[in-house]
């Protein structure tokens, strides 16, 4: 009885022994961090300075009404913050580039999912981008939208010479065209990346069987397509598409930075530049820390409404 | 009968391999172009860059050597303009200044140089574009006690006779090292991402194996609460890291580059999920060898997770050589930026419109780890792999 009960008590010690490190870090780096930056967002700093002790003012949820409320003014129904809903609209925006995305990586994996001579040298090709440092992958394709010597402009102008059409070229980091810009620059990115893998992975798992039945039944390769390998790779769809979007609320920020420092006419800041905004540039803790809360229900939201609603449409085998 | 079939099997099967490899050259093709561009402008005179139609190896490059005058006269005006650093400087632009001093004898010891920016200078940069009107139309007048070669007294030549020659311009990348402390980003970000990684590994390591194999007071609740925190964005965080790095005065230090990014909810609990999948059996056996838990977490846990400390390994390597916004917050001086925030500032400080110098840039920052990863390629597609099959 006593000798179970130091072994237990040894067990104890060395739990956490083997604990404390990563859980010092955890506390102090994670939880206190979340826990504060909740009751920042109810906090408003009079002066702004972060030595102690602090200047503050707490101001209830003064941030949160600014945020998502509205107002009446003469012409109307105005948002508190009419920014705000402008950013989460390009945030909106920039997503509509990830079906995009996937079906691209999707398509790739397909085209890749074949032993073929020198198959090996075209799936690193495809790799390469994404593991290039993104900055540089960004500040490249700053120079391939140059409005006057970049290489797509001369390709689209090439085009218009061929057809006898005159076409100028895209004003590509304009305030009208700096969205889908920063679409295709991350298509580019990331089409062979991730995603790609996990396609390819999960099309190699599909039992050989399945397809050889669905040759005795005469299937043509789109009826194939859709009976067999859509169901069967549902479930990394399912997965990629929710990291995707988890990651989409998140991302855009380091495009915008590269491309026009969330310009021109703020076209291209997203709700992430937005805090980093508020926080970085204009020192408004309390207001970027309301933002990330609220991007942080809205991520978490989605992500339930996906599991609710999209769970149904995986098939698992 | 039957060998005819397999002829046109076999012709059937070249036509769709034919079709297969063309659309893939095309699909290669739209990934090659952006890297070959970024290339072929790395090696550009600067003159040859900003010029239409772009050329993938231009027809020509400046050959006058550094220091030699030259008097170009533009559309009736006339300036005097002498060839330095690998560029123009000329007299209505006064001088195309160096925004940053370098001690240059240190370029390939980053840790020994002092850098320092001048702001009241950049303003002078972007004058050149005043005088940069080399593109055809300029005539030149070559002043015959400068230069040997040309000798040509006052004869007005059209700007293509001055260029000559393909030569790569290989010192664009020596001015992009030069010009900023391009070595010095690199050793910051080598260094960072090497003790996260460690760190990061470790500390998750040890956690994990604590959470699968050891049983303490409030284990599951507290798996839990890493589990919960896994949901919640970077951006939630930020600030209060941010204040708590001010505090103690950690700014502009690998402290605050190294020490937040060290401890991850996501490892621990990549490691505890693959640490549960090692039979439990020879834990039992060393400890009826009186093995401790140390000894047992060193010679038997460890060794038999390889496969996932490596994809932990790669995967916070690449995280943190490529994580761009903390780093962008928590540095000041230029000295401390990593490689991705370097590029950023070396863009932002007026080097934004010389791209081959730019693409010199962005090419040294890609190359060694694509590399890397050329020769490593199997350890991210398993790690990539073992990751979907978990999620």
């Amino acid at each position: 009885m006593k000798l179970s009960l130091t072994k237990k008590r040894n067990e104890m010690f060395y739990a956490y022994l083997f604990l404390v490190p990563n859980l010092i870090g955890f506390l102090v780096f994670t939880f206190f961090p979340v826990v504060a930056s909740l009751l920042l967002s109810f906090i408003k700093y009079r002066v702004i300075t972060l030595s102690w002790p602090l200047d503050i003012e707490f101001i209830g949820l003064t941030h949160f009404i600014k945020l998502l409320g509205f107002h009446r003014e003469t012409a109307g129904i105005v948002a508190n913050d009419p920014l705000f809903w402008k950013f989460l609209w390009n945030t909106a925006y920039l997503m509509c580039g990830i079906p995009a995305g996937m079906a691209g990586s999707l398509m790739l994996a397909i085209v890749l999912n074949r032993k073929q001579k020198g198959i090996v040298f075209f799936r690193t090709l495809f790799f390469l981008p994404s593991m290039c440092l993104t900055v540089a992958v960004a500040l490249l394709w700053v120079w391939i939208y140059n409005f006057d010597y970049g290489i797509l402009n001369t390709f689209i102008r090439g085009i218009g010479d061929l057809f006898n059409f005159n076409l100028e070229g895209v004003h590509w980091l304009s305030a009208e065209w700096i969205k889908l810009s920063m679409i295709i620059a991350c298509f580019w990115t990331f089409l062979g990346g991730h995603n790609m893998i996990l396609y390819l992975a999960a099309l190699q798992n599909i039992p050989k069987a399945l397809y050889e039945a669905a040759d005795i039944d005469g299937a043509t390769k789109a009826q194939k397509f859709w009976a067999v390998t859509w169901p069967m790779i549902s479930p990394t769809t399912f997965f990629i598409s929710i990291m995707s979007i988890i990651g989409g609320f998140q991302g855009g920020f380091m495009f915008a930075y590269i491309f026009a420092r969330g310009g021109p006419h703020q076209a291209s800041t997203t709700l992430m530049y937005y805090i980093f905004n508020n926080f970085f540039e204009w020192n408004n803790f309390g207001y970027a820390c309301c933002i990330a809360w609220f991007m942080f229900v809205l991520i978490f939201a989605v992500t339930i409404f996906n599991w609710r609603f999209g769970g149904k449409l995986v098939h698992y085998s | 009968m039957a060998p005819e079939i397999e002829k046109r099997r076999k012709k059937d099967k070249f036509r769709q391999d034919l079709i297969f490899y063309i659309l893939l050259s095309i699909t290669a093709a739209f990934m090659a172009v952006p890297f070959i561009w970024m290339i072929s402008t790395s090696l550009k005179h600067p003159d040859a860059v900003f010029i239409y139609p772009p050329k993938w190896i231009p027809d020509y490059n400046y050959i006058i050597e550094n220091g030699k005058k030259v008097t170009v006269n533009v559309i009736g005006e006339k300036y005097e303009i002498e060839y330095l650093e690998g560029r123009l400087k000329g007299q209505r632009g006064e001088t195309f200044k160096k925004i940053m001093e370098v001690d240059s004898k240190h370029w390939w010891q980053p840790w020994k140089k002092k850098y320092s920016v001048n702001t009241s200078e950049e303003k002078n940069f972007y004058q050149w574009d005043e005088i940069k009107l080399l593109k055809g139309e300029a005539v030149v007048e070559i002043v015959k006690e400068v230069d040997e070669v040309y000798a040509v007294e006052k004869r007005t030549l059209p700007i293509k006779d001055v260029y000559t020659g393909i030569k790569p311009v290989w010192s664009n990348y020596r001015t992009v090292i030069e010009k900023i402390p391009f070595a010095r980003f690199y050793w910051n970000s080598i260094i960072v991402a090497f003790c996260v990684t460690i760190g990061q590994v470790f500390t998750s390591a040890m956690a994990g194996y604590a959470f699968s194999r050891l049983s303490f007071p409030g284990r599951d609740k507290l798996f839990f609460g890493y589990l919960a925190t896994m949901m919640i964005p970077q951006a939630v965080i930020l600030v209060p890291v941010f204040i708590l790095m001010t505090w103690l005065n950690w700014i502009d230090s690998y402290k605050a580059l190294i020490v937040p990014a060290m401890f991850s909810a996501y490892g621990t609990f990549m490691l505890r999920q693959f640490f549960m999948t090692i039979p439990v059996d020879l834990e039992d056996a060393a400890k009826i060898d009186g093995c401790n838990y140390i000894r047992i977490f060193w010679s038997i846990i460890l060794p038999l997770s390889k496969p996932a400390l490596a994809t932990l390994t790669v995967f916070t390597f690449m995280g943190s050589w490529m994580n761009f916004m903390w780093p962008l917050i928590v540095t000041n001086r230029v000295e401390m930026k990593t490689l991705p925030v370097g590029l950023a500032y070396f863009q932002e400080t007026g080097f934004g419109t010389q791209y081959e110098l730019l693409m010199a840039g962005a090419f040294m920052a890609v190359i060694p780890l694509v590399l890397i990863f050329i020769f490593t390629q199997r350890f991210f597609v398993e790690g990539i792999k073992m990751q979907g099959i978990k999620g």
